[in-house]
């Protein structure tokens, strides 16, 4: 497999540089500015990262009723807290939370490119985009999750969403044993990005 | 265009070499899917 969807060697040069002339050649021919690109970057990493997927789960897991409504009308969901503008746009569409339960557990993935809901999670990290992750994590996902750290009991079924049409999902975790006496925003700092994949659970805070 | 999540049995996509005790969600376009009534016939 992995010679298979190994990277070429210069594969991160190369593309760095077609990004480079791909800018050029649309600032020169007047459609943005430099100005622009960087205003892009920094919305999506300052305004939309996993800060706002950590809110949303820590009012999942203090008001049940917004947990129900946040699996059957995400978007809708998503709207009632006060998080930045936008979180319905760009590689936000059409979102859609899964439920970790006791018997069952959701991953993400996107087998064909890097499909990522952005407003919730930020831009995706390096290793979700890579081709041999991509495959395994389709094929063996339960293998791929334990030599990451997370070993699932059998009994627990562990459902893949790959969110290469037009549906981005993320995972409300489970909310761990000790926390019981905690805010909302205690729980929020608690709530990784890598749970939110999937590839984690949330860790129990230090006694 | 409708776009389907589908719920596939890994053992339909990878035989013997599909892991057991997990399924995959996949969302299809409309255009790649035919009624399963169809496709029996």
């Amino acid at each position: 497999v992995t010679v298979q969807f190994g990277y070429p060697e210069n594969r991160e040069a190369g593309s760095a540089a077609r990004v480079r002339a791909l800018e050029a050649l649309l600032i020169e021919k007047g459609v943005i500015t430099g100005a622009t690109v960087d205003k892009v970057l920094g919305y999506f990493e300052t305004d939309m990262t996993p800060l706002n997927g950590a809110k949303i789960v820590a009012r999942a897991w203090t008001d049940p009723e917004f947990a129900e409504r946040l699996v059957t009308d995400t978007p809708a969901a998503v709207a009632e807290l006060d998080l930045p503008v936008g979180m319905e746009g760009a590689e936000g569409e059409h979102l859609m939370a899964v439920a970790n339960t006791p018997g069952v557990h959701n991953l993400v993935i996107c087998t064909l490119c890097s499909c990522f809901p952005w407003p919730v999670l930020g831009l995706p990290p390096y290793w979700y985009k890579d081709p041999t992750f991509r495959a395994r994590a389709a094929r063996e996902p339960r293998v791929v999750l334990k030599e990451i750290g997370l070993d699932l009991d059998p009994s627990v079924e562990l459902r893949v969403w790959d969110s290469s049409g037009h549906s981005r999902w993320f995972v409300v975790p489970s909310r761990p044993a000790g926390t019981e006496g905690m805010s909302e925003e205690e729980l929020a700092a608690l709530v990784t990005t890598e749970s939110m994949i999937g590839i984690a659970e949330v860790p129990a805070p230090a006694a | 265009m409708p776009v389907y999540i589908v719920r596939f049995e890994p053992t339909e996509i990878w035989g013997e070499l599909a892991e057991p005790g997990a399924v995959l969600y996949g969302e299809i376009y409309q255009a790649y899917l035919t009624p399963a009534t169809e496709e029996q016939q």
